[in-house]
């Protein structure tokens, strides 16, 4: 008998691995969008910072808020993989970034 | 903040919002997606809020409009500033029908009378409005709208 059974998807999709993954731990989903957002919030802040000197928060939170807001809804077209909360509250957060771009005192 | 700038900041707010949840739900649609954020009654409730205050916005620019139209100021005025600021006015109505006939024309050719797109270009031209009203009044009476 093996130590690790490796899961069988015959036929099933790379994706059946991520519905997998959300149905064993539901806040999967969730903290892979966290998890892109804060990829590219932070690293566009930082690699603005040390090209210009100052990074804009605002922008890169927008353009962080809007590529989560894709993927989120790419993975919604695959059932079981992203609830209509999650996805609410995406696009929502989005839009709070917007709105701070929008009403930041240095634009 | 400038008081056009800030008019500009809503205008974006509003114009960004409507086509996030627009695409979101289009998305959905086009998709044909089983988890769509427009089965949301809420998404449904913001967005035909913002529909309203478009459509009410307008209406208010339009009245405004009307209101600066008509409006003179008192023969008493020592200033010099004419009393019924006519030449300031007509010049700029005539230049917003120009502006809103071209752009009219091009969304029909471009996007189609696409409703979505239809409040987006509601919400910019009484922003086009509003401004061009503040600045008409500044131009006749000398009173900076920032």
């Amino acid at each position: 008998m093996s130590i690790y059974q490796q899961p069988q998807f015959n036929g099933t999709g790379v994706d059946e691995i991520l519905v997998e993954a959300t149905s064993a731990v539901p806040i999967f989903t969730p903290m892979l969008l966290f998890f892109i957002f804060g990829v590219v919030f932070v690293t566009g802040y930082r690699k603005q910072s040390l090209a210009t000197g100052t990074g804009d928060a605002p922008v890169w939170a927008t353009i962080a808020g809007i590529a989560t807001s894709f993927v989120a809804l790419i993975m919604s077209s695959r059932p079981g993989l992203i609830d209509t909360l999650t996805l609410t509250i995406t696009i929502v957060i989005t839009i709070f970034m917007g709105i701070w771009l929008f009403s930041s005192r240095d634009r | 903040m400038g008081y056009n700038n800030f008019l500009i900041s809503i205008a974006l707010i509003t114009i960004f919002s409507f086509a996030m949840l627009n695409f979101a739900v289009g998305f959905g649609v086009d998709n044909e997606a089983e988890i769509n954020v427009g089965q949301s009654d809420f998404v449904e409730g913001v967005n035909q809020s913002i529909i309203n205050n478009a459509i009410a916005g307008f209406n208010t620019v339009n009245s405004d409009s009307e209101a600066y139209e008509e409006a003179t100021i008192a023969e008493t005025s020592e200033s010099g500033t004419l009393v019924t600021g006519s030449p300031v006015k007509n010049a700029p109505k005539a230049d917003i029908s120009t502006v809103y006939n071209i752009i009219r024309k091009g969304q029909a050719a471009i996007f189609g009378e696409d409703a979505g797109f239809n409040t987006v270009f509601t919400i910019i031209i009484s922003l086009v409005g509003f401004i061009l009203l503040m600045l008409g009044i500044k131009a006749w009476i000398g009173k900076n709208p920032d």
